[in-house]
């Protein structure tokens, strides 16, 4: 079990043919090595579903920490962290690049939040239990899911299972934490039988207001929520399937203590049906899926002492779309693989704002003019060794997208500023990636990464009105004349494997030309009351990031194994300023051993101050911090059944502390107990 | 079949959000002129129609005046807005905008600025001379809502007293809006003449939120004291359109008209 384990961690880097695309797993740093504990493989008999990130090993061993959102296991992905605006939905950030500079998608459907201002992405649509893995790029390298800059996160959805020993299995979880009074529960369900197997899981999740470090209440940080997912699949043949997929998100009363608002009500739909197939035409593993998702959002300052002016602030946002891919020539030496893809994506929010003084008029405007933005691609993926010591990976993809808005009242407002939305504007763009991967030995492998990507403004820079940052305390104006952003980016990683040690590193350059940030407009007054100024979205030249991760893990015996990750990057701006935002260093270390029949797990981890930051954002300075967290695990075998009990602390020091980039200099929780309880039936 | 329906539902959504569109002011379409006020001397029936009723501010009038066999009068006009206010009298702005004469048709577009409302305070006429009679048509003022006219003594000078009327955005609404003032001194009871040698600067103010809107075009002189620019509104609400009015690049006078739209 362990050499998988290992095996799994290599899988991201390593010389195993079809997994070059960089795949991190939820299992990095949550790897508790306990074979007891083994959910369901997700094997369709000899049918590999996921074929794209060759695993039957992704499902092993995540499903332990089910009961921990998805926050926290993308939290513990190398290169990913976490913006945090409350307890609740944190951005999800790549090597510093926040949302508008990645594609996010959920089993390849694309998702944009319905809120201006980042309270909803994605993933927080999505919760650990319905999920088999999480996939991971940077750069130009996540372009298989669309055109980016920054990378991508796919969430892909975890699949019913066919011919399982029994027809019915499912699995029971439950936790309490003490930093919020959190109390989770979730539920999971897999049927099967003949050609049909379905699953269904559902999940309850309740949250208090949590305690810092310094021991105060965070006010505002509260939360509940429910999720149900499904999916229903059935077998035409012994190898082709008809998928349908949904999921649904519902929460109520989420506090952002960082903002001025929280949410009354954040809700998500989504819907897939799919056919994949073993052959067609001339395409062999053939994969068609059609998609719609729909988000609605709704702010509230209602529960707020302190606000200038109550607002409502209600968003939406609905993609439809589908894709196409498969293998088109295959053999042990090469690989060519095509897709098409193709989404539309409508976005509207406004905002109703109304004086403190009753005898004055409400006020109204449009944040998100009815934005309809349609991008269709394609893509060719090539992979072929290269005699006995190289391997070559390239991509190429090809889009085009269509951005106007479908409103007279936001084509106003943008007359105001001289600017056009109603006319449809087209944008061609060029993702291309060339990987060469050297393999002197048995230990070694050193991979170049090339990729050149471009994206188009998110809706946000190309429409936004108003929109008001707490980050840097400005208004955001939108600009429909942006270009595209373009970046090049360079990578070497170095993986070494022995039987006990495996070291991964690697040193990244991105340079970004036509980089999209906000600049100040001295002359343009503010809308928000407080706001300290109003900056327009601007293409502003070049940025430059650099940076490196190195990742580790050592075998010490064959309980026991330590596990460690750094990470740093450097981000300057055209004006040779630090970049907001950007990540300092930063090392996480796990210990875990197996001892009297129980996982014990010790987490280090340590971020130094940033003291680099952005003073045109008016970007404060953070100190460092310290954490320790520790867990113990152990599982029971009940007949055919399995119980795990999970006791642990996270922040046993109680530090009180918070991440450079983290809005509105909100601590963290401070010391927090827990006990999780799973059952497997 | 779901994602059907949410198709379906999305596309409600859509129509219900533009459908709140409606509510917004169409741009500025000329109304019908509409008879409010008649009088007749003499065989000579006189009416005064208008866009709407009559108002503090720039009127467009039309003078219409008939036979008792209802052919239609021509020839020149001479036309005097008069308020009769019991210890005095006075006229107020008065502008042909298309001459001086009737029409084939007896009718006569011309516009006034009457300066008050009428009540308590004082009644209204306006004086027509046509054919060597007077007839006096009595008329009523109303006050608007939010004020179209408004005034001030000149700050260098301290005693010129300058009438400021604005004639536009009629339906003011978010976006670039054509703004047209309209400036009058009053030199004596009976003489108010345009003003044609201000220069203004504009700043729309939205009093409640304390802030203006970008890339305004301040009004300059087209002619027969009105002067016209750009006011852009970013929202809906409570707005104020602010002006400074300079003469010899000297402050005169910091008149504001307050606005309001959903
Ligand atoms: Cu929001
Ligand atoms: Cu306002």
């Amino acid at each position: 079990m362990k050499a998988r384990l290992l095996l799994m961690l290599m899988l991201g880097l390593g010389w195993s043919a079809l997994a070059q695309k960089e795949t991190a797993y939820l299992t990095w740093l949550d790897s508790m090595a306990s074979s007891s504990y083994i959910a369901m493989e997700i094997t369709l008999d000899e049918l590999q579903i996921n074929h794209e990130t060759d695993d039957g090993l992704l499902s092993t061993d995540k499903r332990r920490y089910t009961m921990r959102n998805t926050d926290q296991l993308l939290h513990h992905l190398p290169g990913v962290s976490m913006v945090r605006r409350g307890s609740f939905a944190n951005e999800p950030m790549l090597r510093g690049l926040t949302s508008e500079r990645y594609v996010l998608s959920i089993d390849g459907m694309r998702v944009f939040g319905a809120c201006t201002d980042k309270m909803d992405p994605g993933s927080a649509y999505i919760e650990p239990i319905s999920l088999d893995g999480i996939d991971v790029s940077f750069g130009g390298q996540g372009n298989m899911l669309g055109s980016t800059t920054g990378g991508s996160v796919n969430f892909n959805l975890k699949k019913p299972i066919f011919n399982a020993e029994r027809p019915w299995m499912g699995q029971f979880s439950t936790n309490y934490g003490s930093a919020a009074g959190s109390f989770d529960q979730a539920v999971d369900f897999n049927y099967s039988k003949d050609r049909w197997a379905v699953r269904l899981s559902g999940v309850h999740r309740k949250a208090h207001n949590y305690t810092d470090g310094n021991g105060e209440e965070v006010r505002y940080s509260q939360y509940e929520k429910i999720n149900y997912a499904g999916a229903l699949y059935y077998r035409l043949t012994d190898n082709d399937l008809l998928t349908f997929d949904f999921v649904g998100d519902d929460a109520w009363d989420v506090g952002y203590p960082a903002l001025p608002m929280d949410v009354s009500s954040a809700k998500a739909k989504m819907y897939s049906v799919g056919w994949i197939g073993t052959n067609l035409w001339r395409f062999e593993r053939p994969e068609v899926k059609v998609y719609h998702n729909s988000i609605d959002h709704e702010m509230d300052d209602t529960n707020r002492d302190t606000v200038a002016m109550h607002m409502d602030m209600p968003g939406t946002s609905s993609t439809s779309g589908g894709y196409f891919k498969g293998v088109l020539t295959s053999s042990s030496r090469q690989q060519l693989s095509f897709k098409a893809d193709y989404f539309t994506n409508l976005s509207y929010a406004e905002m109703t704002m109304y004086p403190n003084d009753p005898s004055e008029l409400p006020m109204f405007m449009l944040t998100w003019p009815n934005i309809r933005r349609s991008q269709a691609g394609m893509e060719l993926d090539y992979q072929r060794s290269l005699g006995e010591l190289w391997q070559l990976h390239t991509t190429a993809r090809l889009d085009e997208a269509r951005t106007s808005i479908d409103s007279d009242f936001g084509e106003r407002q943008l007359n105001v500023f001289g600017r056009s939305g109603t006319e449809v504007r087209k944008e061609q763009l060029i993702n291309t990636s060339v990987n060469l991967s050297f393999r002197p030995g048995k230990r070694l492998t050193t991979t170049f990464k090339v990729s050149y990507g471009e994206r188009v403004p998110s809706v946000s820079e190309q429409f936004g009105f108003y929109l008001f940052n707490v980050h840097d305390g400005h208004d955001y104006l939108g600009d429909p004349d942006l270009e595209k952003e373009r970046n090049l980016h360079f990578e070497i990683v170095e993986s070494f494997k022995s039987n006990r040690l495996q070291l991964d590193a690697n040193l990244f350059m991105y340079r970004f030309d036509n980089y999209i940030m906000g600049i100040h407009v001295p002359e343009y007054q503010v809308m928000t009351i407080g706001a300290q100024g109003v900056r327009w979205y601007t293409n502003v030249g070049n940025a430059t990031m650099l940076g490196g991760e190195l990742r580790g893990a050592y075998e010490l015996s064959r309980s026991s194994r330590l596990s460690s990750e750094m990470k740093y990057v450097y981000g300057k701006d055209f004006e040779d300023d630090p970049l907001p935002q950007m990540p300092p260093f930063k090392v996480n270390t796990a210990f875990d051993q197996q001892w009297l029949g129980i996982n014990w797990r010790t987490e280090l981890e340590w971020a130094s101050a940033q003291h680099r930051v952005s003073e045109k954002f008016n970007e404060p300075t953070t100190p460092s911090y310290y954490l320790v967290n520790l867990r113990i695990n152990k599982s029971f075998e009940v007949n055919d059944n399995s119980i795990g009990l999970g006791l642990g602390v996270d922040n046993l020091l109680n530090e009180s502390y918070r991440e450079h980039f983290d809005i509105g200099r909100i601590l963290r929780p401070g010391r927090n107990f827990y006990i999780d309880l799973k059952a497997r039936f | 079949m779901k994602p059907l329906f949410s198709f379906l539902l999305i596309g409600l959504i859509v129509i219900a959000s533009s459908c709140g569109d409606d509510d917004e002011p169409t741009p500025d379409v000329v109304s019908p002129f509409q008879e409010w006020a008649s009088a007749s001397v003499d065989g000579i029936n006189v009416k005064l129609l208008g866009q709407e009723r009559f108002f503090v501010g720039y009127n467009t009038m039309m003078l219409e005046v008939f036979d008792n066999n209802d052919n239609p009068i021509t020839g020149e006009v001479k036309i005097t807005p008069m308020m009769d206010m019991m210890t005095m009298s006075h006229s107020a702005p008065l502008e042909y905008t298309h001459g001086q004469a009737l029409n084939a048709g007896g009718s006569l577009e011309f516009a006034t600025v009457f300066v008050m409302p009428s009540g308590e305070m004082g009644t209204w006429t306006v004086n027509v001379e046509v054919l060597d009679k007077m007839i006096e048509v009595p008329v009523e003022i109303l006050q608007p809502e939010y004020s179209k006219l408004t005034s001030f003594v000149d700050q260098v000078d301290g005693s010129t007293k300058y009438f400021v009327a604005m004639i536009g955005p009629k339906d003011p609404q978010v976006g670039v809006n054509d703004l047209e003032v309209a400036v009058y001194k009053r030199q004596s009871m009976m003489e108010w003449p345009a003003v044609t040698n201000m220069t203004m600067e504009l700043e729309p103010w939205m009093v409640s939120m304390d802030h203006g809107s970008p890339n305004n075009v301040a009004p300059v002189h087209t002619g027969n004291g009105h002067y016209s620019g750009k006011v852009n509104f970013t929202m809906t609400g409570d707005w104020q359109i602010r002006l400074d009015l300079l003469q010899n690049g000297e402050l005169c006078g910091e008149p504001y008209f307050d606005i309001f739209f959903q």
